[in-house]
């Protein structure tokens, strides 16, 4: 298996984790995170993003609400629920976990 | 030169290379394929059309009016491909999803189950030649031959035996029932298509009213009616899909039941068509007997009212006489897609009917106005006839 192969399920994983973190920042719209994963090894794309963000809605963890914008019709701001911050305090705890464990195991 | 296909994307129109036109339906006939299994699939449908329809509004200009094939290419590659994300009540959308379809098919070619119903739409009499056809798939014409050439062969006796089937075979009035007919499974796709369009053309509409200007005081409700269309669209889609898999479980569990009640109430139905007709016939000597003779059937009008009034309320009471019986051979209402005939239809009738009796009492009764209108109708109603 190539290295990509090994690395693109961990990146898949990550994802909804990044998605809550960019959501607690600010209400933000689809585009928004595109653009802001963009610049990151987490760039993804609409096909991914919109499935990804109504199991997410459908699991509680954010929600939208509609919003004018200047040109063409009133997008879709999401923000987190109080289930989704407390996921996000969870996962961010998680995280730091694994990140020591790793370090302490060495190089 | 290229011919160009209009578009509607989530309620706007977009001019597009024919070949780019073919691209996208593509893509998105595979986005729906992918998250067939997905709740949430009409809101992604939605959101997926509308993210398309950004990217080409960067793709226009005032002199530039047509999407081409390669830009249609670009945004799709922007896109991405749809992926169905894991799901832990449902296993990866990815996965089941093939075996799904594949079932699905079985259970057209091996035939859903085949009910023996009458079909009225489009039948020369009572459909009982279209539910034969369709019971054993031949041509509609070639069963009415058939039923002809036997019926003068027989003397007439099958004349009979067709309206025998008229009175047993129940007619198939749902659109379950159709499909049953015909030995279909029942589709929901087309209520899924329907609610689609129906979102569509809302979204259009409130586009054209949001583009009035966020200042409008309407606005704020507008933003609260599209949270309330997309949970609508929503439960609507949940529905359709609970009804696709419902169709599998009643063809199988319920209409043995079903069917039998359903013989028993059309047995009835002759004998409510019967006491129509004798009151329709009582009914026209009543006015037979008003118009000659000023009194119905020898009881002189109880108050100076004009002909013509009296003959009003004669077919006022008629149709409120008739009318519970009307409701059990047509049928009343809905419960669970399937119409109340026979007697809980009559039930129904005669409950309305009741409940407005009572009403006008009471009124009659406790609010002194109401005594008094009626009171002063007759003498209201000659004073405008001699006007």
């Amino acid at each position: 298996m190539s290295i990509d192969g090994k690395l693109g399920p961990i990146r898949k994983g990550l994802l909804e984790f990044l998605i809550l973190k960019i959501v607690a920042t600010d209400m933000v719209y689809v585009a928004d995170m595109l653009k802001r994963l963009s610049t990151t090894e987490f760039a993804t794309q609409e096909g991914t993003l919109y499935p990804l963000l109504s199991k997410m809605r459908r699991e509680n963890l954010v929600d939208y609400e509609w919003q004018e914008s200047e040109a063409g019709p009133p997008r879709k701001y999401y923000k987190l629920t109080p289930k989704g911050k407390a996921q996000l305090v969870e996962l961010n705890a998680y995280w730091k976990q694994i990140n020591a464990t790793i370090s302490q195991l060495g190089n | 030169m290229n011919k160009v296909i209009t578009v509607n994307l989530n309620g706007n129109a977009y001019q597009v290379e024919e070949s780019g036109y073919v691209a996208l339906d593509e893509y998105l006939a595979d986005a729906e394929a992918k998250l067939k299994h997905n709740p949430d699939l009409l809101d992604i449908m939605v959101d997926l059309e509308q993210a398309i329809a950004d990217k080409c509004n960067r793709h226009l200009t005032p002199a530039k009016n047509v999407i081409t094939r390669s830009e249609i290419d670009q945004i799709l590659n922007e896109m991405g491909p749809v992926e169905p994300n894991a799901e832990p009540d449902m296993g990866d959308g990815a996965e089941p999803q093939p075996k799904d379809a594949k079932h699905e098919r079985a259970q057209t070619d091996s035939g859903a189950p085949k009910r023996l119903y009458r079909i009225r739409e489009g039948s020369m009499i009572a459909g009982v030649c279209k539910g034969l056809a369709a019971y054993f798939n031949v041509d509609v014409t070639l069963v009415r031959l058939a039923l002809c050439v036997l019926a003068i062969a027989s003397a007439g006796a099958l004349v009979l035996a067709y309206f025998a089937a008229m009175v047993i075979i129940p007619p198939a009035d749902t659109l379950e029932e159709r499909a049953e007919a015909h030995g279909q499974p029942f589709n929901a796709q087309e209520l899924v298509d329907q609610a689609k369009e129906h979102y569509a053309n809302f979204k259009k509409d409130a586009e054209a009213w949001w583009r009035k200007g966020p200042g409008s005081p309407d606005w704020k409700g507008f933003k609260r009616n599209m949270d309330d269309i997309g949970r609508e669209t929503h439960r609507a889609a949940r529905q359709a899909r609970r009804a696709v898999r419902n169709a599998h479980w009643s063809f199988n569990a319920s209409p043995e039941i079903d069917y039998a009640s359903h013989v028993l109430t059309m047995l009835m139905l002759p004998i409510f068509g019967l006491i129509i007709g004798a009151l329709t016939v009582v009914w026209i000597l009543a006015i037979i007997s008003l118009v000659n003779t000023g009194a119905v059937f020898g009881w002189p009008l109880p108050v100076p009212i004009p002909l013509w009034v009296a003959i009003l309320i004669l077919i006022g009471l008629y149709s409120a006489v008739v009318g519970p019986f009307k409701m059990a051979i047509h049928g009343r209402g809905y419960l669970h897609q399937r119409r109340y005939y026979g007697w809980p239809g009559l039930l129904g009738g005669l409950i309305w009917l009741g409940c407005m009796i009572l009403a006008f009492v009471l009124a009659y009764t406790y609010v002194p106005e109401v005594r008094d209108f009626v009171a002063n109708l007759p003498s209201m109603l000659n004073q405008i006839v001699r006007r």
